[in-house]
């Protein structure tokens, strides 16, 4: 059988690739580099020391989410993670990765990047043509790193790159990857999936989803301090402008208390973190429409604040036609229930992370696991949606972009 | 004050301390009528707690609907066999389009205001008229646009009328100039959407080096700038190059919106649309729907006493503009004077998306 490792042929579409790391000419070599063992040295390393830079940079103090990044990549949290491969010595990269990163999240590009490195892989990651500080951020101090002899071996295995929605270049990269990564949404998907690969090669999407948030009342307010809740609210949804796949659209509220707990819940996000928000110009209009298409067809109270900042969706009854009227940048859904059951309706496919505050874990995984629905892949509490982890939309990402060797 | 009673007004003599109590009642009654007769508008009205039958001060106060909504939903207070006219607006290939469902009453109010404010701003009635675009575009008559929609209501004025452009949108030199031989001496009215006037009427004629220079003509035109700004054109070079090359005297800038036919805003010679008494306009901040002060750019909302079949009375568009001032304009007509200035941004924020979904 012939080999049927492909090369790249230099040809115009490399030309209207920016590349942000990595250089053109290295691109048609890649097919020829050898995959990685799983949680190599020479990546941990690595990521540790990007960590140490990004907490040094004096920019990433506006931004939690690349202090989130750093903490993840470190050294001892790496080591924590690698717990759960005893086997990752016997699992190898697949070879080439080929990333699409979303638009919505800053640093998704990122985890998917240290996943695929972490998996022993050679990554070529197309960044969203948004601008994000956080992605320049990343970049520049991942490129300062990489310009160190030491990490040559590491840099062959990194390419971060931007270019116009473009089909040649999508052939392209496809043609040659032995695993795809599409983080959404549905239609980038669909397009994508125009693109053939390989027959080895496989694939991991990350569609459009949506999250929800529990809360109960009671234990609100007995025993939190709500500044702290509603910073942790804040993390969830405003960090994202509300558009992240684990985005809590609909808070559910369990208890005897709920509507002085909903008071108190909302003014303390109001006035301690919305002062300095500032929604995209388009979205208080989008808030408008969909708020009017939901309400011609279902009763409901619409409750915005003057400024449109926040505007929550009171629905008479739940259904599913909650999930065909999302908005963002503040635009909640809200519904008293008396039991956790009460919740199921909505976790069609689509719904990712039920976020909780006031109850036991292993309750609300209980109440999944017996009923099933076709959605919740993890339960985390408020504050938490935003952690990234390796298992993904139900997705154990290392076992996904590695390949096991067997032996009798 | 009935709505016959104002077509006998002067459509521009009205100040702000006689105008604004009218229009106030009248945008009351008809949220009050849609409320009770269109099911989906008083299930938003009772989200958002408003109560119609409250007293208003002003028709500030009232909920504009979002022209989106018509996109998407059936949006009337007529059972069905009270419709006598459905229109769509014209939407670019992809987008979904308006629906807005006319009954006989509302269909005849919106083209007698439409004729008297326009007659208003045209010295003599009917001229002899050029429509600059193509005939294909009436040819179905399921399919009612708004941009057919406007080329019928302007062919009121046509006491003989011809098309400019063939079925393919090419210019029709021959029949124009045999229609202008047979109409010599008068001025010609032309009426067109802003962008087909330019790239295929002037275009080839000053491309062939044509000069219609021994005809006076007036042109109406609507349709928007966004297209003549992307081609680096202005206002004042459009005007110019009409005058050389076409013979176009005098140019007569229209805006209005196909969910509210009828109450149309024409462009003085200031270079302001002029709010008529039988509608309205309210500026108001993108962030949060605030009313804007006079020279301060926003969303624009327009409102008007002629939407009886449908919750079309207060209608916030996609359109930004400024109100540059009421009742003060130098051309000496009442009412709010403004500017358009052009689509509010329309990014695709929402979800994961990434530039593979924009759409344009």
């Amino acid at each position: 059988m012939k080999s049927v490792t492909k090369e790249i042929q230099h040809d115009k579409w490399m030309d209207r690739i920016e590349f942000v790391t990595g250089k053109a000419d290295k691109l048609h070599n890649l097919p020829k580099i050898s995959a990685w063992t799983s949680f190599d040295e020479r990546i941990i390393s690595f990521l540790n020391e990007m960590s140490n830079a990004l907490i040094k940079e004096r920019r990433t103090k506006n931004h939690p989410d690349i202090v989130s990044l750093a903490f993840w990549i470190r050294r001892s949290n790496v080591q924590y993670m690698r717990q759960n491969y005893p086997d990752c010595e016997e699992r190898l990269g697949k070879g080439i990765a080929y990333h699409i990163a979303p638009a919505n999240v800053a640093l998704s590009f990122a985890y998917s990047l240290v996943v695929g490195l972490l998996a022993g892989n050679i990554n070529i990651v197309r960044l969203s043509s948004r601008h994000f500080d956080q992605a320049e951020i990343f970049c520049s101090v991942l490129n300062s790193i990489l310009e160190q002899d030491y990490y040559k071996t590491v840099a062959e295995r990194i390419f971060l790159v931007k270019y116009e929605h473009d089909k040649e270049i999508t052939d392209a990269l496809s043609s040659i990857c032995n695993m795809r990564i599409v983080w959404g949404g549905d239609a980038t998907i669909a397009t994508i999936r125009l693109s053939p690969t390989q027959p080895r090669t496989t694939e991991v999407t990350f569609a459009n989803r949506f999250s929800i948030c529990l809360i109960n009342a009671d234990t609100y307010l007995d025993k939190c301090n709500p500044k702290k809740i509603a910073h942790n609210f804040y993390l969830d949804t405003y960090l994202t402008d509300q558009n992240a796949c684990s985005s809590p659209r609909i808070i559910f509220w369990f208890g005897k208390k709920t509507g002085e707990a909903q008071d108190v819940f909302w003014s303390a996000l109001y006035e301690h973190f919305l002062h300095d928000y500032t929604l995209p110009p388009v979205i208080t209009v989008d808030k408008l429409v969909v708020a009017c298409r939901y309400a011609t067809a279902n009763n409901c109270r619409i409750i915005p604040t003057p400024d449109y900042k926040l505007l929550r969706v009171r629905p008479q009854h739940l259904s599913t036609s909650i999930l065909d009227n999302f908005s963002s940048g503040g635009f909640f859904y809200e519904y008293d229930i008396t039991a956790v059951e009460e919740i199921l309706p909505v976790c069609t496919r689509e719904c990712q992370t039920l976020s909780y505050l006031g109850f036991d874990k292993s309750d609300l995984k209980k109440v999944v696991l017996e009923n099933t629905p076709f959605g919740i892949d993890r339960i985390v509490p408020i504050g938490h949606t935003m952690d990234f982890g390796m298992i993904w939309d139900g997705v154990d990402l290392i076992r996904e972009l590695t390949r096991v060797v067997v032996t009798k | 004050m009935s709505l016959d009673v104002l077509l006998k007004t002067n459509p521009y003599s009205l100040k702000k301390t006689d105008k604004s109590p009218i229009l106030a009642k009248e945008l009351h009654m008809l949220t009050q009528y849609h409320y009770n007769n269109c099911q989906p508008y008083q299930r938003i009205l009772k989200a958002f707690d408003f109560d119609p039958f409250d007293n208003i001060e002003h028709y500030e106060e009232l909920l504009p609907l979002p022209v989106r909504l018509f996109k998407e939903l059936t949006l009337k207070s007529i059972a069905d066999d009270k419709i006598v006219k459905t229109m769509t607006s014209s939407g670019t290939s992809g987008q979904t389009v308006s629906k807005i469902y006319l009954d006989k009453y509302t269909a005849l109010a919106q083209q007698n205001v439409g004729v008297k404010i326009t007659a208003g701003f045209l010295e003599i009635p009917r001229m002899p008229l050029i429509i600059v675009d193509s005939p294909s575009i009436l040819k179905s008559r399921t399919s009612y646009s708004a941009r057919s929609a406007a080329v019928l209501f302007f062919s009121l004025f046509g006491r003989d009328k011809i098309f400019a452009l063939d079925d393919d949108m090419n210019i029709d030199l021959a029949k124009i100039e045999s229609f202008m031989n047979k109409h010599k001496g008068q001025p010609i009215l032309y009426f067109g959407f802003t962008f087909i006037v330019w790239q295929h009427f002037y275009k080839p004629l000053a491309d062939a080096g044509i000069k219609f220079t021994d005809t006076e003509g007036i042109l109406i035109h609507s349709g928007g700038w966004k297209n003549m700004l992307s081609m680096r054109v202005s206002p004042q070079q459009f005007k110019y190059e009409l005058a050389q090359v076409c013979g176009i005297t005098r140019v007569q800038n229209e805006y209005g919106i196909a969910e509210q036919s009828g109450t149309i805003y024409f462009e003085c010679e200031h270079d302001s649309f002029h709010a008529s008494i039988f509608s309205d306009i309210v500026v108001r901040r993108e962030k949060d729907l605030s009313v804007c002060n006079f020279g301060e750019p926003g969303i624009i909302e327009l409102v008007s006493i002629l939407p009886h079949s449908y919750p079309g009375h207060a209608l916030l568009t996609e359109d930004e503009g400024v109100i540059i001032g009421e009742d003060d304009c130098p051309c000496g007509r009442m009412g709010k004077y403004f500017r358009v200035l052009g689509r509010i941004h329309n990014a695709e924020l929402r979800g994961c998306s990434d530039t593979y979904e924009v759409s344009n």
